[in-house]
């Protein structure tokens, strides 16, 4: 019904101009609802207003948006009045100031019947009557005048106004920002009925639930360009661009376990303006202000915009311009086409003598997530961890980092990949050396790095390298929230507490500003109020620097908490992995779940093994101690399954099929 | 190593011409391997500790993990194995001597309390006897302090703030 074609607008003020929207398409279908998310800032409520035509007059704007196939950018005010309410409406964001505070709501509801079609005023309040009740406004409440009323009910009163008319284009900007959840409720109900009336709509929203519960279709903007374009389903599951993935992962959900995430970096505005050069020549340019200090404050012109917050950004981000392409269902603007794997292990196999630690894992890693390895001691966490750091190296199986074999980059260039992993170790007073000051700890592997590139540089290093080292390790230091005083660099770590040195070790793990951080049980040594600082510190850094984290641990209670994804590991098998919330809230594997269990204390007796039949090799490894084994599992070890649609991965012949939420409910019944 | 470093000595003092640089060379020749056993034993048991795994893992060369990691904290030990040798070597020139298979011109402890035992049956033996004796003392005593403020001075954890 609506369709938006290279749409740009930009907002004049001055010397300066505000580039609202860059070359947007899109359009609205009947019975059809597109959802527009995005950060404050990034254009979606001046779409709406250009829908409208209620941009401001200073707005210079290109592109065109048609109406059933009229140009709508070149009405004057009277055509486009005549268009409002009755063919296009809109719920506005800021609803109280929308109203007018001196009318009773009734009346103000009824105008538009009033003066668009031209109904008697007692039968255009009947029907107003009608629309506010439907609205759940009792009759009561029709007579207020606006301030009388809730945040809620002016939202519902905005909304009958908007539909009074029964638009066939219907523009939601922030509807739900008012409304508690039972009224949200409602509106999904609202929506999917307008839907089923053939009303298109356009909802404008930062509530990503409510986008996943009623739309079709939603279109990540950032600073005015479509980021991506997805099917609203695949919300909160399956994204490619890095930005929807970190706006999804701040989003607070009830099934959510890791949320609050956030996105690294500042929201800027675009501004674009003139340069006067000093030989009279001009040169407009785009600036990115406030807080884009990264590259003095110029956006490139070139490249992608969403760079200096990526989470994978390379050289060439910053040197093409992106097109919006096709990726499967979605359409994704990224020179990497979406989210890459940074890390890859395939079949892994490693053994200490005859003792397995690792058999044949293979796990991936997405850039810029937090991946957890759960497991009993002795389950091979550490070991795939290490040689996911390339610490270890593994009997068999590939291991690609970058898109680069590990082995080979060890093997060549050992120190670029030293740069690009840090690790942090179990014991932190064990990982460093007692007889190095602080300074010396967190400097050592710019040391290490120094030392060879010149042998004559570690005896006369010079004042600039010096300098220069000094100040990464005074960031590194100011990264973890440790003191920077040259009395504390001096200072021996005996001096300091445990959740000190863990903060030493982070810091040493930073100094060359790594792409992967590995964290083997970095706060298991801790008490718990230090842990909490640590973890804390770990997922500020994770979302500031962009870092992606693989972090072993054997509390599945702390994984919960950070995890993007978990991985669980038995007898060096991985026998379960997938989204946090999934292995949380519906874990299969019966090993998974007896994890969860005990840490919930739902588990009251430690179960000894089953039966004394002897699992084969191959079998199992769960096999003894497992509930629902069937006769197979003693002698083959389960294929790889995975749950519907979902990147939900798990061994098991007779998997869990009860939610555990479920199972909750049931006992609680029973008791 | 079974054989006792002084029978050695012996044997060495009674074919060659016994004079300092000998002596010295021979006693380390004998005294070495006990405190290189000990060592070796414990710089294994440090190799596999956290803060030189994490070296290495930081790309550190062997070379870089010696001089920074292991001989730092191996100090204590060849400190002490260093002081009892040297304790050791001063008390066996002085049997040498004491013994008489020691170049006789030389002066040593060793040949004083020799020769003090000799006159015996004179009044003065004792006043000849003790100052060699106390200052034989002394000197052992004195490197086992050194050894002690030695240590106190490279180890971090043991100074004073």
């Amino acid at each position: 019904m609506v369709e938006i074609e290279n749409y740009s607008a930009v907002y004049q003020d001055g010397n300066h101009s505000l580039l609202a929207l860059d070359r947007v398409t899109f359009s609205l279908n009947e019975g059809y609802i597109t959802v527009l998310i995005g950060e404050s800032g990034s254009g979606k409520t001046t779409m709406a207003n250009a829908i409208m035509g209620l941009l401001p007059k200073n707005t210079v704007t290109e592109g065109s948006i048609r109406l059933n196939g009229d140009e709508l950018t070149h009405l004057d005010d009277d055509s486009y009045r005549k268009l409002r309410w009755r063919t296009m409406a809109m719920v506005f964001q800021n609803s109280a100031a929308v109203l007018n505070p001196v009318q009773r709501i009734v009346n103000q509801v009824a105008e538009p019947l009033i003066y668009h079609l031209g109904i008697k005023k007692e039968e255009a309040l009947q029907i107003t009557e009608k629309k506010l009740a439907h609205m759940s406004i009792s009759s009561d409440e029709m007579f207020r005048y606006p301030h009388e009323l809730s945040g809620g009910q002016i939202q519902r009163t905005l909304f009958a106004m908007a539909l009074i008319l029964n638009p066939r284009v219907l523009i939601l900007d922030e509807p739900t920002s008012a409304m508690d959840a039972a009224l949200k409720a409602f509106m999904i109900s609202l929506l999917k009925e307008l839907k089923s009336k053939g009303t298109a709509i356009l909802l404008i929203t930062h509530d990503l639930d409510l986008a996943v519960k009623t739309a079709d279709e939603a279109i990540m903007l950032y600073l005015g360009q479509i980021m991506e374009v997805l099917p609203a389903r695949d919300l909160m599951q399956t994204l490619f661009h890095p930005c929807t993935v970190a706006m999804c992962r701040s989003f607070p959900t009830m099934d959510a376990v890791r949320d609050l995430g956030g996105m690294r970096g500042d929201a800027f505005y675009r501004y674009t303006h003139v340069h006067r050069l000093s030989d009279g020549k001009t040169e407009p340019h785009v600036h990115i202000a406030a807080g884009a200090d990264r590259e003095g404050g110029h956006a490139p012109i070139l490249g992608c915009l969403f760079r200096p917050r990526c989470t994978q950004a390379v050289e060439e981000c910053g040197r093409t311009s992106i097109q919006l392409t096709q990726a499967g269902t979605h359409k994704v603007r990224c020179v990497r086409g979406g989210i890459v794997d940074l890390l890859q292990l395939k079949q892994i196999k490693k053994a200490y003598g005859r003792i397995t630690a690792v058999d044949n894992a293979s796990v991936s890693l997405r850039a810029g997530e937090i991946l957890t390895i759960v497991g009993e001691t002795g389950s091979g966490k550490t070991t795939l961890a290490m040689i996911a750091a390339g610490a270890i190296e593994q009997d068999s199986g590939m291991r690609t980092f970058k898109d680069r074999t590990i082995d080979e980059w060890i093997k060549n260039e050992r120190f670029s990949f030293a740069s690009e992993v840090g690790i942090i170790y179990q014991n932190p007073a064990e990982s460093v050396s007692h007889r190095f000051t602080v300074y010396d700890i967190v400097a050592e592997p710019l040391h290490i790095q120094n030392k060879s590139s010149g042998a004559a540089a570690s005896k006369k290093r010079s004042g600039t390298q010096n300098e220069e080292e000094r100040k990464k390790v005074l960031n590194a230091l100011t990264d973890v929230h440790l003191p920077v005083e040259p009395d504390f660099l001096m200072r021996h770590p005996h001096e300091l507490n445990m959740g000190a040195i863990q903060r030493l070790c982070i810091a040493r793990a930073l100094v060359h500003d790594p792409v992967l951080i590995v964290a083997d049980e970095p706060t298991s040594a801790l008490d718990p109020s230090v842990q909490a600082k640590v973890i804390k510190l770990l997922l500020n850094l994770q979302i500031e620097k962009g870092l992606t984290i693989i972090f072993v641990t054997h509390d599945i209670g702390v994984a919960r908490k950070i995890s993007d994804r978990i991985c669980v590991m038995l007898a060096g098998r991985i026998v379960e992995i997938g989204p946090a919330s999934k292995i949380i809230n519906e874990p299969r594997h019966p090993y998974t779940e007896l994890l969860i269990d005990s840490a919930r204390g739902e588990l009251i007796h430690f179960e000894s093994p089953k039966s004394e039949q002897s699992v084969s090799p191959d079998g199992c490894p769960f096999a003894n101690r497992c509930s629902r084994r069937v006769g197979k599992c003693l002698e083959m070890n389960p294929p790889c399954s995975n749950v519907q649609g979902q990147s939900h991965l798990f061994w098991c012949f007779n998997p869990v099929v009860l939610f555990s939420y479920d199972k909750k409910m049931r006992t609680d019944g029973e008791k | 190593m079974s054989v006792p470093p002084v029978m050695i000595m012996i044997i060495v003092a009674s074919f060659m011409r016994p004079s300092a640089v000998t002596l010295a060379f021979t006693l380390s020749l004998v005294s070495w391997p006990t405190t290189a056993k000990a060592i070796r034993s414990q710089a294994l048991a440090l190799r596999e500790r956290m803060h030189v795994r994490a070296a290495r893992d930081m790309g550190g060369t062997s070379s870089y993990i010696i001089v920074r990691h292991l001989l730092p904290e191996l100090f204590p030990l060849y400190l002490i194995g260093f002081i009892a040798k040297l304790r050791m070597a001063v008390f066996m020139e002085a049997s040498l001597a004491f013994l008489g298979l020691f170049d006789p011109a030389r002066k040593s402890i060793g040949s004083m309390i020799r020769y003090a035992l000799q006159y015996y049956y004179l009044d003065v033996w004792l006043n000849w006897l003790i100052p060699p004796v106390v200052c034989f003392s002394l000197i052992i005593m004195s490197i086992t302090f050194l050894a002690i403020s030695l240590e106190e001075v490279f180890d971090p954890r043991l100074k004073e703030i």
